[in-house]
């Protein structure tokens, strides 16, 4: 019974030398150039996402409006203009075409 | 800005994985000390253990995402894991320290008092011993005595069932308490005379 408790405190006893005080800013300074990786998932993404609303920034928030209205005006705005261009294109050729029938006529 | 040095350590990952240098320093000087020992008491060698916490803490910030927040593992016991393992592998590469020879470098390199020379050699004899201890009953020992681990951690970090890791430490005490009474170390008034 004695040699356990003997042993067990001789157990403690056992001795881890100091730490270098500056282990701590050594690992530190040596991360810096590295950079953690930032790779995308989606599951990041979604975080950052939910973070940005749950937990209001509205700068963030005010971007990420701005880029939807942008992006869905740039839609609309693209759509519209590409059938007036049609439209006009098939007036124009019409035009051409009566004219050049009058011109034929009168020769 | 959040203030980060309240912020618990699974919490401070989550900044870690978005890059956050000051979280992974906040989490690198909260931890230091403790993982610094941890790999000391398995490697016996305190350059080698300063060398073990950086690179474990360097493969955490260049690599977080191995810390998946899901699986709902604590920080300390998954890190751990990594400094265990990094540990294990630096001893493999490196030799053994056969049990005398820590004794021996104590006593050629210190002439100081008597008492002291005792502390040292006695150090030394525990030292070489657990470090005589197969790999796994060493770690086994470690997590749990030393670090403070349940049963139940120390085998999710050493990957064996909770009955293996009591299975280790029983015989790694056994080992060690032969080899320490071998030595006259387990009966008081013996150990002085031996090394006096």
């Amino acid at each position: 019974m004695r040699e356990d408790v003997l042993f067990d405190a001789i157990l403690r006893e056992r001795h881890v030398p100091e730490m270098p005080t500056n282990l701590a800013y050594r690992i530190i300074e040596a991360a810096k150039p590295r950079g953690a990786e930032k790779g995308f998932t989606w599951t990041a993404f979604q975080r950052v996402m939910s973070e940005i609303f749950v937990i209001p920034q509205p700068a963030f928030a005010m971007a990420v409006v701005l880029m939807i209205g942008v992006y869905s005006g740039m839609q609309y705005t693209s759509e519209q203009s590409m059938e007036m261009t049609m439209a006009r294109a098939n007036l124009s050729s019409f035009v051409v075409a009566d004219l050049s029938v009058d011109y034929g006529e009168f020769q | 800005m959040a203030d980060y040095e309240t912020e618990t350590d699974e919490s401070l990952l989550v900044h870690v994985q978005r890059g956050d240098q000051r979280a992974f320093a906040v989490l690198v000087t909260r931890h230091v000390k403790k993982f610094h020992a941890a790999a000391y008491r398995m490697c016996s060698d305190a350059q080698e253990s300063e060398d073990i916490v950086q690179e474990a803490f360097l493969k955490l910030w260049s690599k977080p995402q191995m810390w998946d927040p899901s699986r709902g593992a604590k920080f300390s016991t998954w890190f751990y894991r990594i400094v265990t393992n990094l540990s294990i592998d630096k001893m493999r590469r490196k030799k053994a320290i056969p049990v005398g020879d820590v004794i021996d470098v104590f006593s050629d390199t210190r002439e100081s008092q008597e008492t002291e020379l005792y502390e040292k050699e006695k150090q030394g004899a525990l030292e070489g011993a657990i470090q005589s201890l197969p790999e796994r009953q060493k770690t086994a020992l470690n997590l749990c005595f030393y670090e403070g681990l349940s049963n139940r951690e120390a085998a999710d970090i050493m990957g064996v069932s909770v009955k293996a890791l009591e299975s280790l430490l029983v015989r790694a005490k056994g080992a060690l308490k032969d080899e320490l009474s071998r030595r006259g170390m387990l009966t008081e008034p013996a150990r002085r005379q031996s090394y006096a």
